[in-house]
């Protein structure tokens, strides 16, 4: 088992080396020339000989395998500065983290706590009302752009109904109103998972053996939950480890300080440096979530093997 | 087993007595009915928005600043005094392009290196797909976001963005494809009677794969539609005073909780849009595969 978790482990490193060579080239599509993409305002006015002179200082001049050495190891000691704050970007990711990890563990449990049994109550209550009802939810749910759900929710509980501050951070009510918006956007694909799951695994033979051996309705959905609950936890855990990369718009709307907003004030203000460090720590956490998936599939079921 | 012969082969073979054309599968369901008509209504007015808008997009009307929604501007007017209605009408144009043309470059390239790589596997195989799962790696808008980061904002960027992040999942359908025809016995035979790469590629393999392919695109306009508005909202895609409906949410923010017919409107435009594609999407995949046909006669 631990050798098998080893070694799906060093099976990510390519993917992740990958990741890191792309989110250098990046920098080398930036239009123009770099050193002034990444001076910014203070280029203008340099003459030809100082900007000649920045860019033999930065490297640029140098063959891109060198630059791309450079720039690994950099990000890898903590060394990579941010161009605004002149702050390591790894401290500057650090310090999001924590907000953007609370905010996408609540949106997500609650999410879960909602969707699970409204899937299964499609499911076993197939097409009845029921089912036509949380049907149209989950689609409503795919079809409504998050960034308006926000906004609506905003309009009731804030300005309206004056029940939740608008914005920020700090208390446990700043906490609602995004982590509402997170969830609903993420509850109609696992909505829509569980009941066709289920739907898949109820007409299978051992729900019908169950059934016919007198088991009690609950405890064959018992059964039968265990199976379909597989792909559920795969889309949860991948949405989980795409939310840890922060959720730009979310957190931009509730001015929640987390990865998102860090990641979208980083590409406003062209912080290539800090883009390239948030890109390559949420690719990681992302491909590390998933790994986490495909290990639990075992605990669920038991038909799976490792080796 | 029937359906599967009819289908498989974009109905060029024979049909089976009872096997229904396409047309009446799909319009047989009345989400995709529904689907159709609201996806029709939006193409009009996204063509017809010169002849039904009440004034220019970008026509300004100071005297008329934040007006509620009345018989003059039945959506309202915004901060510049300009018809809401208009707009939004206009935004159809911009929405829809947002939503096809980044699945356009996602497809077109997506498949591309799907058929490749099923086709000629080993090397190429290996390479094209160790590419795409690095892709895969950038969870949700990151990938939009770093490349505008890079490219800077912009419409054109957006689309570019949105549509690099959809090649993955093209490319993955397309050879999970490509991987199953090609070792059955009708393009064995072909390579058998000298056809070449070429044409074993373009005359059995793609119309093989076009169901899955035209399920994933109309699905996958509805999310591009989102993720563009969506960059639009936050100043990263269509740049002001191009009428989007995400530009104007985003400017709508600002009159809030007063003009609420700034948000409400372009809202309720992309949901309805997104919603036309989710609903026909679902339903061209009910009336294309075949397997899931099968699993549902079953069940009944």
């Amino acid at each position: 088992m631990i050798q098998y978790v080893l070694g799906r482990l060093l099976g990510t490193l390519p993917v992740l080396l990958g990741v890191t060579v792309l989110v250098f080239l990046l920098l080398k599509f930036v239009p123009g020339d770099p050193v002034v993409a990444l001076l910014g305002e203070e280029a203008q006015g340099m003459s030809a000989a100082q900007l000649d002179k920045l860019r033999e200082a930065y490297g640029f001049t140098d063959p891109w395998v060198v630059q791309y050495g450079r720039f690994l190891q950099e990000f890898m000691t903590g060394k990579l500065l941010s161009l605004r704050t002149d702050t390591p970007v790894l401290t500057e990711i650090l310090q999001r983290f924590p907000y953007t990890l609370q905010l996408t563990s609540v949106a997500l449990g609650l999410s879960v706590l909602v969707a699970i049994p409204l899937g299964i109550i499609a499911a076993v209550r197939r097409d009845t009302v029921w089912d036509n009802i949380i049907t149209t939810i989950s689609l409503l749910g795919i079809s409504i752009p998050s960034f308006w759900f926000a906004i609506m929710i905003m309009l009731l509980f804030a300005l309206q109904l004056r029940w939740l501050p608008p914005s920020g951070s700090g208390t446990l009510a700043h906490l609602v109103m995004p982590a509402l918006t997170l969830a609903f956007g993420t509850l109609a694909i696992q909505i829509r998972m569980m009941r066709a799951s289920l739907l898949e695994t109820l007409p299978q033979d051992y729900v019908r053996t169950a059934r016919a051996k007198g088991l009690p309705p609950r405890k064959v959905l018992r059964h039968a939950l265990r199976n379909a609950l597989i792909p559920v936890v795969t889309v949860i855990g991948l949405e989980f480890g795409s939310l840890l990369g922060g959720a730009a718009i979310t957190e931009s709307i509730f001015a929640w300080p987390g990865l998102g907003r860090l990641t979208l004030d980083a590409v406003i203000s062209r912080d290539i440096p800090l883009v390239q460090g948030v890109v390559v720590f949420a690719a990681v956490m992302f491909t590390l979530v998933n790994l986490a998936v495909d290990l639990l599939y075992g605990l669920l079921n038991p038909r799976v093997q490792y080796g | 087993m029937a359906d599967v012969t009819a289908s498989s082969s974009s109905g060029r073979s024979a049909r089976l007595p009872g096997a229904q054309g396409f047309w009446p599968r799909l319009l047989s369901r009345p989400a995709a009915r529904f689907g159709l008509g609201l996806l029709t209504l939006l193409i009009l007015a996204a063509l017809l928005a010169p002849v039904l808008a009440p004034d220019a997009p970008n026509a300004q009307n100071w005297l008329d600043r934040l007006k509620p929604p009345s018989a003059q501007h039945p959506f309202g007017t915004d901060a510049f005094g300009r018809s809401v209605l208009t707009r939004v009408l206009y935004g159809a144009r911009i929405s829809l392009l947002a939503g096809i043309l980044p699945v356009a470059l996602g497809l077109t390239v997506g498949t591309t290196i799907g058929i490749l790589a099923g086709y000629f596997g080993k090397t190429t195989d290996r390479l094209f797909m160790r590419l795409m799962d690095v892709l895969l790696a950038f969870p949700g808008l990151l990938l939009a976001l770093a490349i505008i980061g890079t490219l800077g904002p912009g419409f054109k960027n957006a689309v570019i963005a949105i549509g690099v992040g959809m090649i993955p999942v093209f490319a993955r359908l397309s050879r999970a494809e490509v991987m199953n025809v090609k070792t059955n016995d009708f393009v064995e035979a072909a390579g058998a009677l000298g056809a070449g790469h070429a044409r074993i590629i373009f005359r059995h393999l793609l119309p093989s794969m076009t169901s899955p392919l035209v399920v994933q695109s109309t699905i996958s306009i509805g999310s591009a539609i989102l993720s563009t508005a969506g960059l639009s909202f936050l100043g990263l895609g269509v740049q002001p005073p191009t009428s989007d409906w995400g530009e104007m949410l985003s400017s709508a923010r600002r009159y809030l909780p007063g003009a609420w017919w700034l948000t409400v409107f372009p809202g309720i435009m992309i949901a309805l849009t997104v919603l036309s594609f989710n609903l026909i999407g679902d339903g061209l995949r009910d009336a294309l595969d075949p397997r899931a046909r099968l699993r549902r006669t079953k069940q009944k």
